[in-house]
C-alpha cells in the first residue's frame, strides 16, 4: 500500500502503532518485532502478493550467505560466499528489471525478435537489493554483529523505507531494533513523526501530484506545447520529482519516528546546490552513499590519480544512471550528470583553493548556482522522458524561442491542471484570476521555487518541532487539507473519440 | 511529554471530527449518485462522465437510455422522449471503448427493472478492438464508484473533489447555479464551430498517401471482433431479453470515408460493419441502423466539427431516423445495402468535396 491511502493512514498505521507497543509494554519484545515484520510483509503484499515470494527468498538467502560467511571467516570460503551474495541479488534486479530492456537491446542491435517478457517489476525491488548488497560485503569485511533473523528480516522489510529508500545499512536499524530503551511508546516521537509525515503528505499531494498532471500532459504529446509552456512543463517536473520523492522520504522518516526509530536523512534541500557535486551530496544521499562505499571507493576512489578518479566518477554515475531505470534515457541521465561532475572537479582543480574578494565569491556563487540548476533541470528531461527522442524534442521546443504570441500563450489546459477544486472555487469567489491572469500556475511554481530555495529542509523542521498551539493548528490543518486531497478526480486528459 | 500527549489527542480528534463533517456532506449530498438520486429542488453538476455515469444508471428513475462514446454526447434525450413517450436518460463517455459502454449498459440493465430500450452508438473505429480495450489505466479509473464495496468509498467521501462539489450543489453556487440537464450534460454543440473549415482542421489530406490496394479483412480480425460484439454487445441483449436495443453504427463525415479510402482500410472497414451486422441480426431484441446512405448527414460537412463528431441536430436527426426505421437494416435488406454501400464509396468522386 501506499503511503498516501486511506487504508494505511486510518488502518494500518494506527494497528501497526498499537499492536507494537502493546506488545511492548508487556517486555513481549520479539512478538513485536515479528508483529512489526508481519505488518511490514503485508504492508508490501498489499501492492501484490506475488511480491511477497520475491522479499521472503531474498531475505531468506541473504540471512544463509550472512551466516556462511560469519561461518568462514577469513577464509578463502567467506570470499566465494560474498560474490555469491552480490551476484545472488544483482541477478534477482537484473532479471526482474533489467531482462526486456536487455532483450529489446538485443532485438536492436541483431534486427532480432525475441518476444519480451513483461516482467512486473516488484516495488521496492532496487532499494531492498542494494541494503542487502552492502550487508553481505560488510559482513565480508568483518563488520556486521551477530543479528538474529527476526531484525534481520524487520532491516530488510521495516515498511517505511522498503518501497522508496532511504537505503539503509543494517548498522543503523538493527541496533535501534535491539535497543530496549526505544520500545516504550514515546509521545514527544510521536507527535514529531505525525509532524514529518504530514509536511511529506502535503508535499506528496498537495505538490507533486498538481505537477504530475501537468508532466504527463506535456511529455504524451509535447507538439502541443509553445516555448513557454515547455518551460512550465520542464521545471513541473524538477519540482515534481523532487516534492514526491523527497515528501516521501519525510513521510518514511517520520513513520520510523513514531516508532522511535531514526532513519538517514535523503534529501537535504538538493536544489540550493551551487555546484552538481554538491547536489549529489544533498540528493538521494543514501544513494551516494551507497556508490561511494560499495563501488567508487573500491574503484580506488581519488587515491589512484585524477584520470583514474574521473574515471570512477563516470563509471558510479553510469551504473547510478542504469539503477535508476532500466532505459537509455536513464543511462544517458546517469552519463550527463557523470561528465558535468568530472567537468566540475576538473575546474576546481585548476582553480584550486584561491582566497577571492568577498563579492567575486558572491557572485560566483550565485552564477554557479544557476549554471547547476539549469543542468539539473534539463538532465531531468531525459529522466523524465519515454524515449530519448521525446526528450530531444520536448527540448527543441523549450529553445525554439517562438516569441511571438503564439510562443508566450501557455496552453489552457496547463493552467487548468493547476487549479485544483480548493483553488478554483476561491478564485471564482475572489476574482483574482482576472486580476493576475493564471495566477494558479505562477503561484504553484514560485511558490515550490521559493520552498526549495529558501525553506528549511523538513528534517531541520522536525528536529526543531515543539508542540504548542500554533504547532498543532498547523499540523491539523495541514493534514486535513491533505488527507481530503489523496484522491482527486482524474482528469482525462487524452480526449479520443 | 505532557504536552506532546496533548498534541497527539487533540490532533486525533480534530482530525476525526473535520475530516467526517465534509464527508457526511458528501453522502448527504452525494454529487456523484453513488448512494442516491439526486436531492429533490437541487441542480446537479453533470460534468465528469466516469465519475456520474455509474451512479446515473443505478439510481435515477427512467426506462430508456442512451449511451455510446463522444459520438453521442449531442443527443437530446427529451427528443427521444417525445417519439417514443419514454423518460430518458443520456449516459455518454468521452473515448469509451465498447467494454467501457458496455458494462455501463450491463449495469443499467441490472439494476434498472424498468429498463425498455438503450440506444447505442457503435464506434466505427472501435471495430478491431480487442474485447477487454480500455483507454484509461485501472489508476487513475473511479473503480470504487463502481462496487460496492462500502470500505473503499473513502475515495470518494473524503476527496476534495467531491466536497466542494457538494458544497456548490447544496448552496447552488458556480456551476451548480444553473439547471443541467440530459439534454445539456457533455453537449458541445453549442462550443464548436461546424463546417467544412473546421473539418479541415483534423484532417490533412495530403498527409496520407493513397494506397495502392485495399487491405482485406483478416479471418484473426473477425475473431477480434467476435469476441468483442459478443461479449460487449449481444451477450448483454441475450441476457435482458426484454430489454429492446437500438444500435446503430456511428456516423462520420465523407473525409473519414476518404481517409479510410486513402489508407486502404475502406474495403475493410465495410467487410467488418457487415460482419458485425450479421452478428447483431442474430438476437431478436437488437435493430441495427447504418446512416451511411443517408448523404445530407455524411456528405454535408455542416454537420460536423471534425472529421467524425457530429453535432445536436444530426443526432436529433439520428433519433427521428430510428423512430421511422430509416438506415434499418434487416436479415433481408443489409446484404444489398452493404454492396449498394460499397459501389457508392468506391466511385464517389472524393475531390469533389474538398
Amino acid at each position: 500500500m501506499l503511503f498516501n491511502s486511506y487504508i494505511f493512514i486510518l488502518i494500518f498505521i494506527p494497528l501497526c502503532l498499537l499492536g507494537y507497543f502493546i506488545l511492548n509494554s508487556f517486555k513481549q519484545y520479539l512478538p513485536a518485532q515479528c508483529f512489526l515484520l508481519g505488518m511490514s510483509l503485508w504492508f508490501y503484499g498489499y501492492f501484490n502478493y506475488k511480491y511477497l515470494a520475491i522479499i521472503i527468498i531474498s531475505i531468506f538467502a541473504n540471512y544463509g550467505l550472512y551466516y556462511y560467511i560469519g561461518k568462514f571467516k577469513n577464509t578463502q570460503k567467506a570470499k566465494i560466499f560474498m560474490i555469491l551474495g552480490v551476484v545472488f541479488n544483482l541477478a534477482i534486479l537484473g532479471f526482474f528489471k533489467y531482462t526486456d530492456f536487455f532483450i529489446d537491446t538485443v532485438n536492436h542491435v541483431f534486427k532480432s525478435n525475441i518476444p519480451l517478457l513483461h516482467i512486473l517489476l516488484p516495488l521496492g525491488i532496487s532499494f531492498f537489493t542494494f541494503q542487502q548488497i552492502s550487508f553481505i560485503i560488510d559482513t565480508y569485511k568483518g563488520e556486521v554483529d551477530k543479528y538474529n533473523f527476526i531484525h534481520y528480516a524487520s532491516f530488510v522489510a521495516f515498511f517505511p523505507q522498503l518501497i522508496a529508500g532511504p537505503i539503509v545499512t543494517h548498522d543503523e536499524l538493527i541496533g535501534q531494533f535491539r535497543d530496549e530503551s526505544k520500545k516504550k511508546i514515546d509521545f514527544d516521537n510521536l507527535t514529531r513523526g505525525i509532524f514529518m509525515f504530514t509536511i511529506g503528505l502535503s508535499k506528496k499531494v498537495l505538490i507533486a501530484d498538481v505537477f504530475g498532471s501537468i508532466v504527463s500532459y506535456g511529455y504524451v504529446a509535447p507538439e502541443r506545447l509553445t516555448t513557454i509552456s515547455a518551460w512550465i512543463v520542464i521545471l513541473s517536473y524538477t519540482f515534481q520529482i523532487y516534492f514526491d520523492f523527497s515528501g516521501y522520504c519525510d513521510m518514511a522518516i517520520g513513520l520510523a519516528k513514531m516508532f522511535n526509530i531514526d532513519i538517514p536523512l535523503n534529501f537535504n534541500s538538493p536544489y540550493k546546490s551551487v555546484t552538481i557535486t554538491e547536489f549529489w551530496d544533498r540528493w538521494h544521499m543514501t544513494l551516494t552513499r551507497f556508490f561511494t562505499r560499495y563501488v567508487y571507493i573500491p574503484l580506488g576512489g581519488n587515491r589512484k590519480g585524477k584520470v583514474r578518479t574521473y574515471i570512477n566518477v563516470f563509471i558510479v554515475f553510469l551504473l547510478s544512471g542504469f539503477w535508476h531505470g532500466a532505459g537509455w534515457t536513464f543511462i544517458l541521465w546517469g552519463v550527463m550528470h557523470g561528465i558535468f561532475v568530472i567537468v566540475t572537479r576538473m575546474i576546481k582543480d585548476i582553480i584550486g583553493e584561491k582566497e577571492l574578494p568577498k563579492a567575486v565569491k558572491i557572485i560566483g556563487s550565485a552564477f554557479s548556482w544557476i549554471i547547476t540548476f539549469i543542468f539539473v533541470n534539463l538532465s531531468w528531461v531525459f529522466f523524465r522522458a519515454e524515449s530519448i527522442s521525446n526528450a530531444l524534442f520536448v527540448l527543441k521546443k523549450a529553445f525554439t524561442f517562438n516569441v511571438g504570441s503564439a510562443g508566450l500563450q501557455v496552453d489552457p489546459i496547463i493552467h487548468g491542471a493547476f487549479k485544483t477544486p480548493e483553488f478554483a472555487e476561491f478564485l471564482a469567489l475572489t476574482d483574482l484570476d482576472a486580476i493576475f491572469p493564471n495566477i494558479l500556475t505562477w503561484g504553484f511554481l514560485i511558490v515550490s521555487f521559493v520552498i526549495v530555495a529558501f525553506l528549511p529542509n523538513s528534517k531541520k523542521l522536525m528536529d526543531k518541532f515543539k508542540p504548542n498551539a500554533l504547532t498543532l493548528i498547523f499540523t491539523i490543518f495541514l493534514f486535513v487539507w491533505s488527507f481530503l486531497s489523496i484522491s482527486g478526480v482524474s482528469t482525462f486528459l487524452y480526449f479520443n473519440f | 511529554m505532557k504536552k506532546s500527549k496533548a498534541f497527539l489527542i487533540i490532533f486525533i480528534a480534530a482530525v476525526l471530527i473535520i475530516v467526517s463533517l465534509p464527508a457526511a456532506l458528501v453522502v448527504y449530498v452525494d454529487p456523484y449518485f453513488h448512494y442516491h438520486k439526486p436531492l429533490e429542488g437541487k441542480n446537479y453538476i453533470l460534468r465528469d462522465q466516469r465519475y456520474l455515469n455509474d451512479g446515473i444508471v443505478k439510481n435515477f428513475d427512467y426506462d430508456a437510455m442512451i449511451t455510446g462514446s463522444s459520438m453521442t454526447e449531442c443527443f437530446r434525450p427529451s427528443v427521444m422522449d417525445s417519439l417514443w413517450g419514454t423518460t430518458g436518460i443520456k449516459v455518454p463517455f468521452s473515448g469509451g471503448s465498447f467494454l467501457e459502454v458496455g458494462d455501463l449498459t450491463r449495469t443499467a440493465c441490472e439494476a434498472n427493472p424498468g429498463l425498455k430500450m438503450v440506444i447505442r452508438g457503435i464506434d466505427c473505429n472501435r471495430f478491431f478492438n480487442k474485447k477487454d480495450e480500455r483507454d484509461y489505466d485501472a489508476d487513475s479509473y473511479p473503480t470504487y464508484l463502481y462496487d460496492n464495496n462500502i470500505l473503499n468509498d473513502t475515495k470518494y467521501v473524503f476527496s476534495k473533489n467531491a466536497i466542494v462539489e457538494a458544497a456548490l450543489i447544496l448552496i447552488q453556487r458556480g456551476e451548480a447555479s444553473h439547471y443541467s440537464s440530459f439534454d445539456t450534460y457533455s453537449n458541445w454543440s453549442g462550443d464548436f464551430r461546424f463546417g467544412k473549415d473546421e473539418v479541415l482542421k483534423s484532417y490533412s489530406r495530403e498527409a496520407v498517401i493513397p494506397a495502392e490496394s485495399q487491405l482485406p479483412l483478416t479471418d484473426e480480425e473477425k475473431h477480434i471482433m467476435y469476441e468483442n460484439i459478443t461479449a460487449n454487445v449481444t451477450d448483454i441483449a441475450d441476457e435482458y431479453p426484454n430489454v429492446e436495443f437500438y444500435l446503430y453504427y456511428t456516423p462520420y463525415s465523407i473525409y473519414y470515408i476518404d481517409y479510410y479510402k486513402r489508407l486502404g482500410e475502406l474495403d475493410k472497414q465495410i467487410e467488418a460493419e457487415k460482419y458485425i451486422t450479421s452478428l447483431l441480426l442474430e438476437h431478436e431484441n437488437i435493430h441495427v441502423y447504418s446512416f451511411y446512405m443517408q448523404h445530407e448527414l455524411i456528405e454535408d460537412l455542416d454537420n460536423y466539427k471534425d472529421l467524425a463528431h457530429h453535432g445536436q441536430n444530426a443526432s436529433d436527426q439520428i433519433l427521428n431516423w430510428i423512430k421511422d426505421g430509416t438506415g434499418e437494416l434487416t436479415e433481408d435488406n443489409y446484404e444489398a445495402y452493404y454492396d449498394e454501400l460499397r459501389d457508392y464509396y468506391f466511385s464517389f468522386d472524393y475531390d469533389s468535396v474538398f
